[in-house]
């Protein structure tokens, strides 16, 4: 009896089982009494279906066995589910309640501390102002837009405007109503110590609507578009 | 077969060479056993019919009656057999055989043989490594003892992928007890 002809046959496995006919088994026993490698699989494939049957015996391979291990797997899903749930809810939290406002308090104490900017230095000594406006404009995503409240006496908006890195050092800041008129340009914007760009825009040329803020890298050239944001002003 | 197919090999036996007798011993004890256990389902059985054809082996190698080492594995097979056939002979004269299908027993007696830790343990990991699905199929071939074609109609897969489900965890099976009888086989 050949190995190819084992093989092919499933000799191996029809022997253990007792499926072969007499001759059959007469010839593969010839067989395996002198080859080691046939004889090792006969016992490797008694041993295999031996532990099959003793697992299926007690059950652990019933459909029943399958249900609980997919509940089971079902259940960790869920967990984890929930626990990722809870620790993202945790996370927003956090962000919203601490460390916005920190930020913004950093914000304000830094721009006090900043010195005049060359657009900032157009603006007279007489226009010194507490509760400044701020707004710290989101990058467009669609048509959101972020909103600013101007309350009747506020002189200036804060426009706040955080960019990763760039190739650039300076920054122009167009804005543009929604219908398209031009409103302002401020230059030479750079980033403060936290990182970000701080324009003041005169509250005036600010009236209640939709405009469109651009932020262009200026130098070093050529200048690009870096970003654009949507702006919504109210005032009460 | 390595040390029993020299000439040399039946000469140490003729002239009692317990190193030669010791291969000997060593090569077909464990053929001998299983196929005598397959038969009878005993393990007594089996001990008696390895020990008996074992003496017969040796008596006749002494006599010259084994042409050549080549036939050996043939000789040896045709004694068991006769070994096995006179001892059912023997016990249907004296009224005493109890066929193992007659003898209700929970757990074929051969098949504990083979139950051991490694194969416990070897057979649980392959099953963890299979699908539900697959697991099914394997007690539905060796368990439920359907076919390959009933099998397949059932899990409604194609007969070549239910092949494959067998070799594949047979193979893994293998391997996984191969390396935890090495395992313990060092640690002694």
């Amino acid at each position: 009896m050949l190995h190819k002809e084992i093989e092919h046959d499933e000799i191996v496995e029809r022997y253990v089982r007792g499926q072969l006919t007499p001759e059959n088994r007469h010839a593969f026993e010839e067989h395996y009494f002198a080859c080691d490698e046939c004889f090792e699989k006969v016992q490797a494939t008694e041993r295999f279906i031996a532990g099959v049957r003793d697992l299926a015996r007690r059950g652990a391979l019933d459909d029943s066995a399958e249900a609980r291990e997919r509940a089971g797997w079902l259940l960790w899903a869920f967990a984890w589910t929930s626990l990722a749930t809870i620790a993202l809810a945790a996370l927003t939290g956090w962000a919203f309640f601490h460390r916005i406002p920190v930020l913004q308090r950093d914000l304000r104490a830094a721009i006090v501390q900043q010195p005049l900017q060359p657009a900032a230095r157009t603006q007279s000594a007489e226009l010194a102002e507490a509760n400044v406006p701020l707004v710290m404009l989101q990058a467009t995503r669609g048509e959101e837009e972020t909103t600013a409240v101007l309350a009747p006496g506020a002189r200036q908006l804060i426009l706040w405007v955080e960019i990763g890195p760039t190739r650039f050092h300076s920054y122009r800041m167009e804005i543009d109503a929604d219908s398209g008129r031009h409103v302002i340009t401020v230059d030479d914007l750079n980033q403060g110590p936290y990182g970000a760009l701080a324009a003041g825009i005169p509250a005036e040329a600010l009236q209640p609507g939709i405009f469109r803020v651009k932020l262009i890298g200026q130098t070093p050239p050529p200048a690009s578009l870096v970003s654009e944001y949507r702006l919504q002003i109210r005032r009460p | 077969m390595p040390g029993t197919t020299d000439s040399r090999f039946l000469t140490g036996i003729q002239h009692g060479q317990a190193e030669s007798e010791a291969v000997l011993y060593e090569n077909y004890s464990a053929r001998i056993y299983y196929l005598a256990l397959r038969e009878t389902k005993s393990h007594p059985d089996a001990e008696d019919i390895r020990a008996e054809t074992f003496l017969r082996v040796l008596q006749a190698i002494r006599r010259d009656q084994v042409r050549s080492p080549e036939a050996l594995p043939g000789f040896i097979l045709g004694v068991a057999r006769n070994v096995i056939r006179e001892l059912y002979a023997r016990r249907r004269q004296m009224g005493d055989t109890v066929p193992a299908e007659e003898a209700d027993l929970s757990i074929p007696s051969h098949e504990r043989t083979y139950l051991d830790q490694e194969v416990e343990t070897a057979i649980r990991r392959t099953m963890e490594r299979l699908k539900p699905r697959e697991r099914r199929v394997l007690r539905m071939l060796f368990y439920e003892e359907l076919g390959t074609e009933e099998v397949a109609r059932q899990v409604a897969i194609a007969p070549e992928r239910v092949r494959l489900v067998k070799s594949r965890a047979l193979k893994h099976f293998r391997e996984m007890h191969h390396r935890l009888t090495t395992a313990v086989a060092r640690k002694r």
